[in-house]
């Protein structure tokens, strides 16, 4: 049995003291010594934003939604810079402040269609797109990859929209991001009309059809679609994008956040995006987001235990909620058609084939910053001729977009040490450039790799090929 | 508590609940081994009382003095109250006596060691027979309750001196006053511990003293009389190692179940703490108790809104919840749940507390216990708890719970997960005592439990994830305690893990260039593929 007796006796001389208040406290943190000996497991993040900076990026908007963390949980699939990494990539990782004036500068519609026009003109990003159209990510080895500030983009070769597209994403995300930072009690409406313009400024220059090659479900829904459901179908649209590349995100690659029983429209459920934002001001997109909680998180109504109540008991639009899913219904059987689909949309990862490496690793990239390493990403260390017998060392990060973590010629006499159980430290100047101020300044990166033997091999290829 | 291979299979959780194995009796011993000590110190907290100079007037208490007009000297020495009390004149005696009254009835520091070692005492409980000179009977009553009421050192000279049966022997005065004294005296030697209770039952203090209250109506006696017999009565019920005796608590119960619905609010207060000591004790204590009927009342007296009535009911009700189901279920069918949302809310600290422990206890129960809990509409009381209690009520919630989460049906589980819960008690983890997180752990692993049965483990990841929860629980396998670093890499590991998943330390060794890895608080860093 579980009762518990009294932890105090209570008298009649006793019962008028007031007690000790004790404190909530925090816990008190082990050792290093018994820290060390301790198997430390990660936990796999359902949500977007797996690394556990989420926590601190989306704690910040806990009080800002309703009632639950879930608009955090939300939020962190939206917002979250360090869970969205190859997307960052894209905007060229800590450049993300640099592109947040150029999207805030560009108010007017008129300026606003030229900058996303001409993919020039939007700095860093821009470059990336000229970069891109200039050369082919599987030449990249081919030029000079030092000197250059290319990264891959969308490295299936698909079109520039996604690229303009995923820049203005990661644009809008680093803008409320910091925008809320210092002020939670922001209005974002203004930042979401100028993304529907920016959005429509992008659709017209590509019709809004793909042109990937449809690696997945999600790009053809979201090609195909052109009647919007509710609100602007290029929010759909491009939350489906951003949705798509969420998951892409999820380093086992799968969908999990939509894996639960959703509702069938995915365009609800890749709204959740903006759900947060949304239900900050707006009334329809409240509802929106009231919505896209109940679609998201949990099911939708019919199945889910555990979600079910939750949901009617934290949206504060209940009554929008199924007004909302009746119109995405309605607006979905219009639309897709064929493309309903009761499964989240398969996300295929292309293993991008790097053909002349003669040596590829997968690996975790990090780069030392004030006296700690910082994760750079995950993906795959290729090491590739570059003429003139010198080697390319190239890592790619492990998604579909399959962005360049680092891209260098290994030098002569480039600092390589091998330590720990699976780790080799090198010294380089990165490229893509890890701080925008000192771009040539040397930088010590680590590479992990999965067994000590791998490593042991890596080290050997590089001092190998260094010193030729 | 540690986790065993297969943690969560209910034998392995019995295993690891703490008070597996344990049945009531060694409970109870484990907790006074815990509590002797306080109850050590409190003794000296004046559980006894002391009957001032300002309590009653002078006048009243002597006609003998009046009618004679003698002058009291104030202030004799304790050497004139010896030459006084030794003389043989009854007139001396009486106000030798009644001047050693007055030396100890004085706020500051009466001289009761002086007095003792004077060896007064013997004389004075030889004046307690002397039923020709009623003035003197009460005096040396009086000197002799205030120097019974000091340490038990003091109490023990009086005992020693031959008190007891020479104040039982005056609980038949005719002269109420008298019976009165004698009444409060043996109330401060009962209190003094269980060897002098039982020493006070055995000479045959139950009957008479119950005798004083066999009036048709209470109300007929004077209310300070009936407070003082309320209170000596529950004296007697008190303390425990041991316990009174089973015969005299029954012999007591009748009177104080009639005392229970007497209107007096200090009666009643002195009643409940009777009860409350009563039902402190192993369930054959509390089902003597509740075998009276007088659960009802106490309930009833539980919704009256006074601290000094309320406080010892709900205490009484709490111990009685810890009893066996049956017990429990009287408690409920008495209606007692229906308080619980004005207990469970309630400005004080400790009623908070004391109720969130009651409830521990009832969702410790059978499941339609727990289903009457969710019925009365506590569940949100106890999760209003969790989110903004005093952190001693936060603990009891966990417990409730927990025990909840332990005990109850799957959609019992679902339903405590709809109202709320998981977010408030998942940032109680943050807390620095250990004890409470290993029970929150569990309380998650139940829900766990409780959600693979339904297939919904995916969503209560999702949940546990977007509340913060998961943070939490990840940063605790870097807690001091052992256990919550297993509970908690448990659960990681069971509910989630990444695919593959590289066990590694944390910190990597270092090398002659010594780059360590910073340990940020919850970022392990395994590699995951």
């Amino acid at each position: 049995m579980a009762k518990r007796i009294a932890e105090k006796e209570l008298t009649d001389r006793n019962w008028d003291q007031e007690d000790e208040a004790e404190e909530v406290g925090t816990f008190s943190v082990a050792s290093e010594e018994v820290l060390k000996n301790r198997a430390i497991k990660k936990a796999k993040r359902r949500n977007v934003g797996s690394e556990s900076e989420s926590g601190g990026a989306f704690k910040g908007f806990k009080g800002f939604m309703l009632p639950s963390g879930k608009g955090g949980g939300g939020f962190s699939g939206f917002g979250n810079g360090a869970g969205i990494k190859p997307l960052e990539g894209l905007s060229n990782g800590s450049s993300s402040v640099s592109s947040t004036p150029s999207f805030s500068s560009l108010k007017s519609t008129s300026e606003t269609q030229s900058a996303f026009g001409s993919p020039v003109s939007n700095g860093p990003s821009g470059s990336v797109f000229a970069e891109k159209k200039a050369v082919s990510p599987r030449s990249n080895g081919g030029s000079q990859p030092c000197s250059s500030s290319s990264t891959s983009g969308t490295a299936q070769g698909s079109s520039s929209y996604h690229k303009q597209l995923a820049a203005l994403n990661c644009s809008v995300r680093d803008w409320i991001v910091k925008h809320v930072n210092s002020n939670p009690l922001c209005d974002l409406s203004p930042i979401f009309r100028d993304y529907e313009q920016y959005l429509a400024g992008i659709e017209q220059q590509h019709g809004g059809s793909s042109d990937s090659g449809a690696e997945n479900e999600s790009s053809k829904t979201f090609g195909s679609r052109a009647v919007p459901a509710f609100g602007s179908s290029k929010l759909q649209q491009g939350s489906t994008f951003l949705f798509n590349s969420k998951t892409e995100d999820v380093s086992d690659k799968k969908p999990e956040a939509a894996s639960e029983k959703r509702d069938p429209s995915l365009g609800a459920t890749s709204a959740v995006s903006f759900n947060f934002g949304k239900s900050v001001d707006s009334p329809v997109l409240g509802s929106l987001g009231s919505g896209t909680l109940s679609s998201f998180s949990f099911s939708s109504g019919n199945s889910g235990l555990f979600g079910k109540d939750v949901n009617q008991a934290k949206s504060h639009a209940a009554a929008s909620t199924s007004l909302l899913e009746a119109q995405t219904d309605g607006g979905n059987s219009d639309d897709k058609g064929e493309e309903e689909e009761e499964e989240p949309p398969k996300v295929i990862v292309n293993e991008i084939k790097e053909d002349d490496a003669f040596y590829s690793k997968k690996c975790k990239l990090f780069y030392k910053k004030d006296n700690e390493f910082k994760e750079k990403g995950v993906g795959t260390l290729h090491l590739k001729p570059a003429g003139n017998e010198k080697t390319q060392l190239l890592v790619r990060a492990d998604t579909n977009l399959g962005n360049i973590l680092l891209n260098v010629l290994i030098p002569p006499k480039m600092p390589c040490t091998r330590t720990g159980k699976n780790n080799v430290l090198i010294v380089c100047v990165p490229n893509p450039p890890i701080d925008e101020k000192n771009p040539a300044v040397p930088v010590t990166m680590l590479i992990r790799v999965k067994t000590s033997e791998d490593a042991d091999e890596l080290h050997k290829i590089l001092l190998e090929k260094k010193e030729a | 508590m540690s986790t065993n291979e297969n943690a969560n299979t209910p034998s392995a959780r019995l295993n690891r609940f703490k008070n597996k194995g344990k049945d009531s009796t060694e409970m109870r011993r484990r907790r006074i081994e815990v509590n002797v000590e306080l109850r050590k110190a409190k003794k000296d907290d004046q559980m006894l009382k002391r009957r001032n100079v300002s309590t009653l007037p002078d006048d009243a208490t002597s006609p003998l003095q009046e009618n004679r007009g003698n002058q009291v000297l104030a202030h004799w020495s304790v050497e004139e109250i010896v030459k006084g009390v030794n003389s043989n004149n009854t007139e001396l005696q009486l106000q030798a006596t009644q001047a050693a009254r007055k030396l100890l009835s004085r706020e500051k520091q009466p001289p009761i060691d002086n007095i003792i070692r004077a060896g007064l005492i013997p004389k004075f409980v030889l004046f307690l027979g002397r039923a020709d000179c009623s003035p003197i009977q009460f005096e040396s009553a009086w000197a002799l309750t205030n120097i019974a009421s000091g340490t038990s050192e003091q109490t023990r000279a009086v005992v020693d001196g031959g008190a007891i049966p020479a104040f039982i022997s005056l609980l038949a005065s005719p002269h109420t006053h008298i019976s009165e004294q004698a009444v409060w005296a043996l109330g401060n030697i009962a209190g003094d511990g269980s060897a002098y209770r039982d020493l006070v039952i055995k000479y045959g203090a139950i009957e008479p003293l119950l005798n004083l209250l066999a009036v048709p109506d209470l109300s007929s006696l004077a209310s300070g009389y009936l407070r003082n017999v309320t209170w000596t009565l529950s004296n007697l019920c008190r303390n425990k190692n041991p316990a009174p005796p089973i015969e005299a608590i029954q012999q007591i119960l009748p009177t104080l179940v009639r005392l229970l619905h007497h209107d007096d609010p200090e009666v009643l207060a002195d009643t409940c703490w009777a009860i409350s000591y009563l039902t402190d004790g192993s369930n054959d204590r509390i089902e003597v108790v509740v075998k009276t009927g007088l659960v009802p009342q106490l309930v009833r007296l539980l919704g009256c809104s006074e601290l000094p009535i309320m406080t010892p009911s709900l205490r009484a009700i709490g111990n009685i919840v810890t009893g066996t189901d049956e017990q429990t279920q009287i408690v409920i069918d008495s209606g007692a749940l229906s308080v619980f949302p004005s207990l469970l809310s309630h400005h004080k600290n400790n009623i908070q507390k004391e109720a969130a422990w009651t409830m521990s206890n009832i969702t410790a129960g059978r499941q339609d216990q727990i289903q009457r809990v969710i019925d009365h509409g506590l569940v949100p009381y106890l999760i209003g708890i969790l989110r903004k209690g005093d952190f001693k009520s936060q603990k009891e919630a966990v417990w409730a719970v927990t025990n909840y989460t332990s005990g109850g049906t799957i959609d019992q589980i679902v339903y405590l997960v709809q109202a709320g819960v998981l977010e408030p008690l998942l940032n109680l983890l943050s807390s620095k005592d250990s004890k409470t997180v290993l029970i929150i752990l569990d309380a998650v692993s139940n829900i766990f439990l409780a959600a693979e049965k339904i297939n919904e483990t995916e969503k209560l990841c999702l949940m546990i994830e977007e509340c913060g929860g998961l943070d939490r629980i990840e940063a605790l396998q870097s807690h001091e305690n052992e256990q919550v670093y297993n509970a908690s890499s448990t659960i990681i590991e069971k509910y989630f893990s990444a695919e593959e998943e590289e066990d590694q330390n944390v910190v990597p060794n270092s090398t002659a260039d010594s780059y360590t890895f910073q340990i940020q608080d919850n970022t392990p860093n395994s590699f995951n593929f």
